[in-house]
């Protein structure tokens, strides 16, 4: 019981960690028009799965705010990617781990599924909310050819940095 | 809940200008503002030589302008040929600026307590920084011309074509010139400035030169620009009152 609360603690310390550490991305740290580096993704997809659809999107649409507001971005550009990554979480979860014997009461773990869907989630979770806020932010944009490069860049990059992250600071569990 | 949200979100992204008006009146700016100036004078204090490099090129040129003015005013009749009457310039230290995303913004330390208004112009030397789109007691923040939906009338300088301008979206020094009639003579190195249709920016202000020019639909030209400004390295900008937008508003609401 203990062990299962030490867990959720840990989890919630790394989440607060990783939302500082995009902040810190998005107001000090410049890639270049190219590069978007989203670590909400791999916060949407730590959510328990246990939380009730309408609890994770509004919570997703909440963090994507925050972000925007924090950060000094368009208002409602992360926060709408965030809602698009949140609300086929669990399709794409079924999807990426070809499995519906998930823990409902738990987070996805790599111990749980494996390294290899543990991963293949997070890349989807990372593509889709990212093809979300490319789209968003190019939406009347003349040059289209930016949205396939952004979009491979920015996923990309995202999407490494999500997996050291877990690597480094989740226990495999 | 998934469609309300996203529909909130589009709304939001869509409406970005007055949202961030609202916004920027909250103490949450202020604090945000403070926090970046600090960091600003680090890195000023941090960077004082090239800065000081800087200021002496451009005390250098500007030395140079003001030679040239005084050449065409032996032979003007009126100051008012050569300078800018009808604008009055507010000096102003860029507290922190964005230039990696599709809508960029730059925050600087003159508000309205300095006179500065929604929907001035702002400029340096170099070239047109982009309009004040929000601003609060103390800080304004400007959506800059690095941003996607803004556009610039442009005039190349030896030939007198004229056409709007806007960022490319990807390189921060490169701009596209568009409707340049298909007559008009363009060169590599010619020089853009600004041409001063609107009443926000001063006509005359240097914006780069042509790099290339191609023809688009057979109708009119497209001109690739050089940027004479770095967006990346600006430090001070000047923001642009126009003594004529009152009057022009005034023009408007009788119109209307």
């Amino acid at each position: 019981m203990s062990g299962k609360k030490d867990n959720g603690n840990s989890l919630l310390l790394f989440c607060i960690l990783v939302f500082i550490l995009q902040l810190i991305l998005s107001n000090y740290v410049h890639f270049g028009p190219y590069v978007h580096i989203c670590l909400l993704p791999l916060l949407i997809a730590l959510m328990p799965f246990n939380w009730r659809p309408s609890s994770t999107l509004l919570v997703s649409f909440a963090l994507g705010l925050l972000l925007d507001l924090l950060s000094d971005g368009v208002i409602g550009l992360n926060a709408g990617a965030a809602v698009c990554c949140a609300a086929p979480k669990k399709y794409l979860y079924h999807l990426t781990t070809n499995s519906d014997r998930q823990d409902r009461s738990a987070s996805v773990s790599r111990k749980r599924i494996g390294n290899a869907k543990y991963f293949t989630f997070l890349a989807v979770c990372a593509a889709v909310f990212t093809l979300a806020y490319v789209l968003l932010d190019c939406m009347d944009l003349q040059n289209w050819g930016l949205i396939p490069v952004r979009f491979l860049a920015s996923a990309t990059i995202s999407f490494i940095l999500s997996s050291i992250l877990s690597i480094s600071f989740l226990r495999k569990n | 809940m998934f469609l309300i949200l996203e529909a909130a979100s589009i709304l939001l992204v869509a409406n970005n200008g007055v949202v961030q008006r609202f916004r920027i009146m909250g103490g949450l700016r202020e604090m945000q503002a403070f926090f970046w100036e600090k960091n600003r004078r680090l890195n000023l204090f941090l960077d004082y030589r090239s800065e000081n490099e800087r200021l002496t090129e451009e005390n250098t040129s500007l030395k140079n302008e003001l030679s040239r003015y005084r050449t065409l005013l032996a032979d003007s009749d009126t100051l008012s040929d050569i300078c800018y009457p009808e604008f009055t310039f507010v000096r102003a230290n860029v507290v922190k600026s964005f230039t990696d995303r599709q809508t960029n913004t730059i925050t600087i330390d003159r508000g309205r307590r300095h006179g500065i208004k929604v929907g001035m112009g702002v400029v340096t030397e170099n070239g047109i920084i982009g309009i004040v789109n929000a601003v609060s007691e103390r800080y304004s923040q400007v959506v800059s011309f690095l941003s996607k939906g803004q556009t610039v009338s442009a005039r190349i300088k030896p030939s007198g074509a004229f056409g709007p301008m806007n960022w490319t979206g990807t390189d921060r020094r490169t701009a596209l010139m568009h409707e340049v009639s298909i007559h008009s003579e363009v060169a590599p190195g010619d020089t853009v400035v600004s041409s001063g249709f609107s009443s926000i920016y001063p006509a005359g202000i240097p914006l780069g030169t042509v790099v290339s020019s191609d023809i688009l639909n057979g109708s009119a030209l497209e001109v690739k620009v050089r940027l004479f400004e770095d967006f990346g390295t600006i430090h001070t900008v000047y923001v642009a009152r126009s003594s004529r937008v009152d009057e022009i508003n005034e023009v408007q609401e009788i119109v209307k």
